[in-house]
């Protein structure tokens, strides 16, 4: 029955997935994690390792975590599961989608998300700057390699026009160099 | 439509095993993909359909790259086609992972292993970083919005309040306070 419980934590976290790849996330580390199916250390790694392989985040944790726990089936389980919620949800809204468009209780609702859903990035965020450089036991340590690496990866970021995936394998050479 | 539709079944299945497979981070990265495979070269759907299918794909939750996948593959070929395109953009990283997860134990703790992920999570620490302050630029306009972030990260962060209450008060705060705001607009109308 391990199959069935993947597929519905996984159901959940499609179906509660607001805002896309960083905010999606923070939602699966909390779902993974509180029920101790993962660390947060290898949580981090998988999540890292999202970063530089292709597809989408969620599809890429639902896939490791359900290895980890169940093998095979277990990919297969968690991976239906978070897409299962979207059939029904898009499909409806393909249905409706002009009063989908135009309806102020749709977008009152999505005005209230979209504000969580950027507090759930910054956790994203914070996330990784915990598992990289910043330690909660000793916040005057810094670990300068990665703290190093985060500040050029937000000024290429900010300020020029280089693809993330490019910065984001810049770092990872980075680190072999510095961390 | 239906003489043609294991075809387009097939077309609709590649278009998104692409996208599953070079759209690394996701997102926006696939609309012109999307574009030109469905839009330009067969002409199975109009631009303003995309455009449609992008802009629910994001309100609504779930991967955004499965949403606007099913989106388009229902509205093409009905019921198998969203279970065409759900399968070929999920596809590629399913494999991908899955490869991973397999060789993952043998090499987590080596120690050039560690060193290239803390790179790598550093450096997207900072990417995001920029994406907080991008949205927040454009999301984040009048108190109530900064209101709701600031308490919605201090429940995240700090108290182990679940997600889904976070996201469900947001709906519901949104739906009081743009209730109200349109009530005293028609009361002072």
């Amino acid at each position: 029955m391990v199959l069935v419980k993947l597929f519905l934590v996984f159901a959940k976290i499609g179906l509660i997935g607001f805002g896309g790849g960083y905010s999606i996330l923070t939602i699966i580390q909390r779902e993974l994690t509180e029920r101790g199916w993962i660390s947060v250390e290898e949580f981090s790694d998988i999540a890292a390792i999202s970063q530089i392989t292709p597809g989408p985040i969620a599809v890429n944790a639902a896939t490791y975590v359900g290895y980890r726990i169940c093998g095979f089936w277990g990919s297969v389980a968690a991976t239906l599961g978070v897409s299962a919620p979207s059939f029904v949800l898009v499909i409806l809204a393909a249905h409706f989608i002009l009063k989908f468009k135009t309806s102020p209780v749709v977008e009152s609702c999505l005005k209230g998300i979209r504000p969580v859903t950027v507090a759930f990035i910054a956790s994203a965020a914070i996330f990784f700057a915990m598992e990289s450089f910043i330690n909660l036991q000793a916040l005057l340590y810094i670990d300068w390699g990665p703290f190093v690496i985060f500040v050029g990866a937000f000024l290429a970021a900010a300020f020029t026009k280089v693809n993330v995936i490019l910065i984001v394998l810049a770092a990872m050479v980075a680190g072999l160099i510095l961390c | 439509m239906k003489k043609t539709s294991a075809a387009v079944l097939w077309d609709l299945f590649i278009t998104f095993f692409k996208i599953g497979a070079f759209t690394i981070g996701g997102g926006l990265a696939m609309l012109p993909l999307i574009e030109r495979e469905i839009v330009d070269k067969k002409k199975y759907i109009s631009k303003e359909e995309v455009v449609d299918a992008f802009a629910v794909s994001q309100s609504l939750p779930g991967v955004i790259a499965i949403n606007s996948g099913i989106y388009i593959g229902y509205r093409i070929a009905g019921v198998a086609g969203a279970f065409v395109t759900a399968f070929g953009v999920t596809l590629p990283s399913f494999v991908t992972i899955l490869l991973i997860a397999i060789l993952f134990a043998t090499v987590s703790g080596n120690v050039y292993v560690d060193k290239a992920l803390t790179g790598v999570k550093a450096g997207v620490a900072g990417v995001i970083a920029v994406t907080v302050v991008n949205l927040g630029k454009s999301v984040i306009r009048d108190p109530f919005a900064i209101i709701l972030a600031i308490l919605a990260f201090m429940l995240t962060a700090w108290l182990d309040v679940s997600i889904v209450i976070i996201i469900a008060g947001g709906a519901l705060a949104g739906l009081l306070y743009y209730r109200i705001m349109r009530m005293r607009r028609n009361g002072a109308g």
